[in-house]
């Protein structure tokens, strides 16, 4: 072919492509039409490429990038008037940075299209163009918009903001994660060749060029085309070929997972992952097939709408498998006619083919083919009013078509191919993924088999019932007009609690505010009614499963809470306290979950789930957690003080630091619930975050609990509310990162000893009254011998820092009302220290590594000897005897002035004075605890 | 954000994981080993013995990490055992080749001057010593049992050698002597005997009884071994006075000067003291083609009875030196037993005859006792039963035994 020629087809193909988006985007406006929203369309390139104080998404200072070949429309110069009547819309600048591709994608413009849709927006800028600040300013202007549009509009609308040359790399904004690497980006760019319409900006040359190029091929036919006169008609966002079966395993795979609430969804995604591993010898991919209609010019309705494009290639791979599995075709068909809802029964006999919408043209000649019978349609029609029974037969079905395809899939690919994709752990997570979202727990709540965009129930009807054993079983109904004109009622669901159903409700979007009337009965449970219409409004407002943003690699961990929402004393009506707890959460496989507690210290089991969840997903508590309680008690001091505790510890464990880097903080937080001091810990296992709760009894327990901290550095802090923990709370308000600070507490039977070391480590000692300064004379020899040895193992020492504080040492008051106050002492003046520490007879622990593993100790004697090795018990088993010599050696003592790891190969313990303090706290507690102290 | 924490995160990424539940026992990584905080857990090329994996465990460690992108590795140590019986037979017979060539390598020498040791045996010598620290300070925990079988006694010098300077190491490891001062009683240990290479082997070896003459010779071998090391630069004091004085003791019986108990203690360094009773325990415990060899326990009590006290004539050792030993090796040598038991006989340092009625482990040889005589040995009416932890003046001098007393020592 000569370069003429080949510029020939070039621009045949151009031709065609722009004629089938002509079609598409004709579609799209028609629909937009209907909606009333062809203004809007129209402005939105306008509200992106202004900037105005008046339009939504002004930033002050940015100069903004422009948009490719658009200039506002008359339907968007009018509404821009209407609208905002401060702005004179004026065309649009070319000459400044621009986004070289402006499309819509998804359901826009397909038969699947309805007013209930969301609308996605592509937009390619190169941003090696632009400088950083601009594009940052220019995604918080399309946020912004799109804040907008959903509140003004009520359509949610997205807007994708993708790097040419990334996009070129098979990487996309909307592909956050990396965990199947480039296949997600090729499957997503398969998508976006066969569904997209392009509005404004430069053809895709992908576009333009034979289907099934090779990437050599297309490299050089766009050199050619780059000398040509169509240099600026195309932009290259990189070929799309053939995707290797493994890699499209990988991605298919998370495509299912996170369909797997939307029924017709996860059936039309399994189908093609079945089709392509199965069938295909390669995997053409889908949009290469629609290339090739388009460029012979075959603009059947088949090819330009992408949804029935799609369907049909599954449905035409399950027709062909009919004989095998026609449970499959059948389940497939059937979801297909649900989702798209043409109600062809309603129709009736309309003569005239062209006065029926293409919709329900569409789909008659579906059912013609299918052979249905007007009985079919109309039951099929009705599905909206089936009753449970059939509803949960027909999910059954649906399960059973997912389940069995998905096990075909995984027995018929090599399981080397599988490997390279995943590790075992990784694939028993998907599938056991795949499993749960069909089997149900008592404390999971399914979701509703819906097809329809747009659930809102207008009447609603709950009541409960008592059953045979006793149980109480709660009904939800929903009210219709029968086709005989009465109104009737039909069961949509049942569940053991109210919560449980409200939930449901919710995560289902049948209840709106004013829309929906609803009416409860219950016999057995005092409610108040009022209260549960408005916590059903909170339930739909705060707890939408759309909320939820799922991760691909949260499929490869255990579930965790992602949206959670807390009803505290739910059916008491006056409660003193906390009498009862419903915890309703989103996890991170997209399931809802209930749990019902019945105590105030439940609520730390609420918080470790909820913990463990923000450490992963580490979205803002206004977005995760929502909390509720009718009145009075969502009055009470109580509740209130729940309220900041739970808002006050997730910021702590999910705020982070300036400058912090990820893994090397341990975070521990206490409060005091239930009349219990609860300590929670943030630890990283495997590089997972977890959170855990311990209940402490007493104090004391408490305060040697908060020891042995591992992280670089160690922050703890203690809910300001309990005044309980107000001695903690000076200590740890007075840290500092360069000192070891001894802080001493004088009761009438004991002296109290707390140590804040270098990492914010607290250590609590408790000696008796009598030792008071003979302990405080040890600890700070103790710490000043420690703080020589980590300077000289470890350079990088704060105390090697000229300005170190070295030691410090506090006197903590603190009074029955729990006020506390500190005042400093200078050790190295103070007399009674210094006259003391003549007195004393050293013991130096030395630590050792034994052959089980644990650690080994020996120690100096009065004698200037040094013990055997003894272990943990064996110390506890010598109590005795150091008691004996403590008697008859004056100045020989158990608490330890100084320690020893030079003969332990383990480098933590020597860069630090925190293993030393532990270590010596354990040694003397050991000693203790033989019980002669 | 304080430089040390960046320091120590230059490296995290990327890193490799080790699996604390998988990984080989023994592996080295030539790189510092971090936790999931970044902490320097494991310093470079430290082996990872199953004790250290076990415990890393139970501090709740399960992986460490490293990067080998930036860390930069040190060479391994040469002939670093990563073995977990540090001392088993394998090992120990190493240190029993180095002492033969040592001393095989004077031997060949014709004019026996100082310059048949080389610098360079000697740098091996402390390169051995040094390893074997590197095992023994790994492996706290484990006993000890020396190398005690002999084929001829021709190879008898060179394992009571090999014994002497591992258990000069070990103890001054476990007495938290510094690095130096352990390395020097290992190696100090090794060359102690290095005068008997001047000795004709037929007296060394003889089975008969020796005559007068042939002691003289004999008890001359720590002045020849002296001679011999005296003008070394390579071994420092501490390796010459073991060669010198480790035949002296406190009751003016030792060779070569007959020191008298204030000499003794006045001019034999404690190091050399300790490394005497090394040198008593290992002769005790070879199995010669003369004779059997003691028990561990066995040769304990005979060092505890040749421990000094007023009322002997006899003594070999001193009671802080003894003391020492015991604390320090007594179960390692033992297998982890005590070698006397409550209810046994012995004689005070003090004089009195006294029960054992209960143990201390804190000070052994300071058990609870029921003293039964008087320190003119006359029975008491009613016998008293006194903590020696509250006297720690008064100890314990002998063990009576069913066997003949075997008076401790070498066979010279």
């Amino acid at each position: 072919m000569t370069i003429d020629e080949f510029l020939e087809k070039i621009s045949n193909n151009k031709k065609r492509f722009t004629e089938y988006n002509d079609i598409k985007y004709s579609k799209f406006k028609a629909y937009a039409e209907i909606q009333n929203i062809t203004g809007l369309i129209e402005a939105i390139p306008f509200l992106l490429s202004s900037n105005h104080n008046s339009l939504p998404g002004y930033i002050q200072g940015y100069e903004p990038i422009g948009i490719l070949n658009y200039q506002p429309s008359s339907n968007a110069i009018n509404y821009i008037v209407r609208k905002f009547p401060a702005v004179q819309p004026v065309p649009n600048k070319n000459n400044g940075p621009v986004v070289e591709l402006m499309a819509i994608m998804g359901s826009a413009g397909t038969i699947a299209y309805n007013e209930e849709s969301d609308i996605d927006y592509w937009l390619c800028i190169d941003e090696g163009s632009i400088d950083t600040k601009t594009i940052e300013q220019f995604k918080s202007k399309l946020r912004d918009v799109e804040l907008w549009i959903t509140d003004n509009h009520n359509i949610e609308t997205h807007f994708f903001l993708n790097d040419i040359s990334k996009v070129k790399d098979d990487i996309f904004d909307a592909d956050e994660e990396d965990i199947s690497g480039k296949a997600l980006g090729k499957l997503l760019k398969d998508e976006f060749y066969r569904s997209s319409i392009l509005l404004y900006g430069k053809i895709p040359f992908w576009w333009a060029i034979p289907p099934g190029s090779t990437d050599e091929n297309y490299e050089k036919y766009l050199k050619v085309v780059k000398d040509s006169q169509f240099k600026d008609d195309f932009i290259d966002l990189g070929n799309l070929n053939i995707v290797q079966k493994e890699e499209f395993l990988g991605a298919g795979l998370f495509q299912i997972l996170k369909s797997l609430g939307n029924p017709f969804k996860s059936i039309l995604k399994i189908g093609i992952l079945e089709k392509y591993l199965l069938e295909e010898d390669k995997s053409t991919l889908l949009c290469n097939r629609l290339k090739a209609e388009i460029q012979k010019g075959n603009y059947d309705t088949g090819f330009v709408d992408g949804y029935i494009f799609m369907f049909n290639q599954v449905l035409e791979y399950y027709q062909k498998k009919a004989e095998e599995d026609p449970f499959a075709l059948e389940v497939l068909k059937r979801c297909f006619y649900i989702k798209i809802d043409p109600r062809l029964s309603e129709i009736g006999n309309i003569e005239d083919k062209k006065f029926i919408p293409e919709k329900q043209s569409i789909m008659m000649d579906y059912t013609k083919k299918w052979n249905w019978l007007s009985a079919k349609i109309r039951q099929m029609d009705d599905f909206h009013n089936w009753e449970l029974t059939a509803l949960n037969k027909f999910w059954n079905n649906i399960s059973k078509l997912i389940l069995k395809t998905y096990k075909k899939i995984l027995d018929n690919i090599e399981t080397q191919i599988i490997e390279k994709q995943f590790t075992g752990d990784e694939l028993q997570y998907i599938s056991r993924r795949i499993r749960s979202s069909f089997s149900y727990g008592t404390n999971k709540i399914k979701p509703a088999i819906s097809f329809n965009d747009n659930p809102i129930e207008k009447f609603l009807f709950i009541e409960s019932i008592s059953q045979e054993d006793g149980s109480i079983l709660w009904l939800l109904s929903k009210g219709f007009i029968s086709g005989a004109g009465s109104s009737k009622r039909s069961i949509m669901h049942k569940e053991s609690s109210l919560l449980a159903i409200l939930a449901w409700i919710a995560i289902n979007r049948l209840f709106q505010k004013n829309v929906t009337r609803i009416e409860i009965k219950s016999r057995y449970q005092l409610l108040e009614k009022t209260f549960v219409r408005e916590l059903l409004n909170e339930l739909t407002l705060h707890f939408s499963p759309k909320k939820v943003n799922i991760k691909n690699k949260y499929f490869f961990h255990d579930p965790f809470p992602v949206l959670n929402f807390i009803i505290i004393n739910l059916s008491a009506k006056y409660p003193k306290g906390i009498e009862d707890v419903y915890y309703l959460y989103h996890n991170s496989w997209g399931e809802t979950i209930y749990e019902k507690y019945e105590r105030e210290i439940d609520l730390s089991a609420i918080l470790t789930k909820l913990l463990n969840g923000a450490v992963e997903h580490s979205d803002t508590f206004i977005n995760s957690v929502y909390i509720t309680s009718p009145y009075p008690y969502k009055a009470s001091k109580s509740f209130k003080s729940i309220l900041f505790l739970f808002n006050d510890i997730y910021e702590f464990f999910t705020v982070k630091e300036p400058d912090e880097i990820p893994g090397t903080i341990t975070r521990k937080y206490l409060t005091v619930l239930g009349g219990n001091f609860i300590l929670f810990s943030h630890q990283i296992v495997n590089k997972e975050n977890k959170v855990t709760s311990n209940v402490f009894n007493t104090e004391l327990t408490m305060l040697y609990s908060l020891s042995s901290l591992q992280g670089i550095k160690n922050i703890i802090r203690v809910n300001p509310l309990n005044p309980e923990l107000n001695h903690l709370k000076i200590i740890i308000e007075n840290f500092r990162a360069d000192a070891v600070q001894i802080y001493y507490q004088k009761a009438r039977k004991y002296c109290y000893f707390f140590v804040s070391d270098e990492r914010g480590s607290i250590f609590f000692f408790r000696k008796k009254a009598d030792n008071f300064q003979d302990y405080l004379t040890r600890l700070y020899m103790f710490s000043r011998n420690i703080i020589i040895q980590v300077k000289k193992n470890n350079p990088e020492s704060v105390f090697n820092n000229k300005e170190s504080k070295g030691i410090e040492i506090f006197k903590l008051d603190r009074n029955d009302l729990n006020k506390c106050r500190i005042s400093e002492i200078n050790p190295s003046k103070d007399e009674n220290i210094f006259r003391h520490e003549k007195k004393v007879v050293p013991l130096k622990l030395s630590l050792l590594l034994l052959e089980s593993g644990e650690l080994g100790y020996r120690f100096s004697l009065p004698d200037g000897g040094i013990s055997e090795n003894l272990t943990r018990t064996e110390i506890e088993a010598v109590s005795g005897e150091m008691s004996v010599l403590m008697q008859t050696n004056q100045g020989y003592n158990y608490s330890v002035t100084d320690i020893n790891f030079s003969n332990l190969d383990l480098k933590m313990y020597k860069n630090f004075t925190t293993y030393g303090f532990t270590e010596k706290n354990r040694f003397e507690l050991l000693i203790e605890k033989g019980g002669n102290f | 954000m304080s430089s040390d924490i960046n320091n120590l995160l230059r490296d995290k990424i990327p890193e490799i994981q080790l699996d604390l539940n998988t990984v080989k026992i023994d592996t080295t990584v030539p790189f510092d080993l971090y936790d999931e905080y970044g902490n320097v857990v494991v310093e470079i090329n430290t082996p990872l013995t199953e004790p250290l994996i076990k415990h890393l465990k139970s501090t709740g460690i399960k992986y460490l990490y490293y990067n080998p992108a930036q860390s930069k590795a040190k060479e391994n140590p040469a002939g670093l055992d990563t073995g977990k019986n540090v001392l088993d037979e394998s090992q120990q017979k190493e240190s029993i080749d180095l002492a033969k060539e040592v001393l095989d390598s004077i031997k060949s020498t014709i004019d026996f001057t100082p310059k048949s040791i080389t610098p360079d045996k000697i740098k091996k010598t402390y390169k051995h010593v040094d390893d074997i620290l590197n095992h023994i300070e790994n492996n706290s925990d484990s006993i000890f049992i020396p190398f005690n079988k002999l084929k001829s006694m021709s190879e008898y010098t060179y394992i009571h050698s090999s014994n002497v300077s591992i258990l000069g190491a070990l103890l001054g490891a476990r007495l938290e002597y510094n690095r130096t001062v352990r390395v020097r009683m290992g190696v100090g240990g090794l060359f102690h005997d290095i005068g008997k290479v001047l000795v004709d082997d037929k007296i060394l070896n003889k089975e008969s009884q020796l005559t007068e003459d042939e002691f003289r010779l004999i008890r001359n071998h720590p002045q020849l071994g002296y001679n011999l090391v005296k003008d070394s630069r390579e071994l420092s004091t501490l390796e010459k006075s073991i060669v010198l004085f480790h035949h002296e003791r406190p009751d003016g019986q030792g060779y070569p000067f007959k020191y008298d108990y204030n000499s003794y203690t006045g001019n034999v360094p404690k190091e050399v003291r300790l490394l005497s009773i090394c040198d008593a325990y290992s002769s005790l415990t070879i199995k010669t083609p003369y004779r059997e060899a003691f028990s561990p326990k066995k040769a304990l009590r005979i060092i505890l009875n040749s421990v000094y006290a007023p009322f002997k004539k006899k003594s070999q050792f001193l009671p802080a030196d003894v003391r020492d030993f015991i604390r320090s090796l007594g179960f390692m040598l033992n297998k982890g037993e005590y070698f006397f038991e409550k209810g046994e006989t012995v004689r005070l340092s003090s004089g009195e005859i006294a029960v054992i009625e209960e143990m201390n482990r804190l000070y052994p040889i300071n058990p609870k006792i029921r003293m039964i005589t008087n320190k003119q040995l006359k029975a008491l009416d009613r016998p008293v039963t006194i903590d020696l932890l509250r006297e720690p003046s008064i100890f314990i001098a002998h063990i009576f035994d069913r066997s003949t007393m075997v008076q401790a020592g070498s066979k010279s």
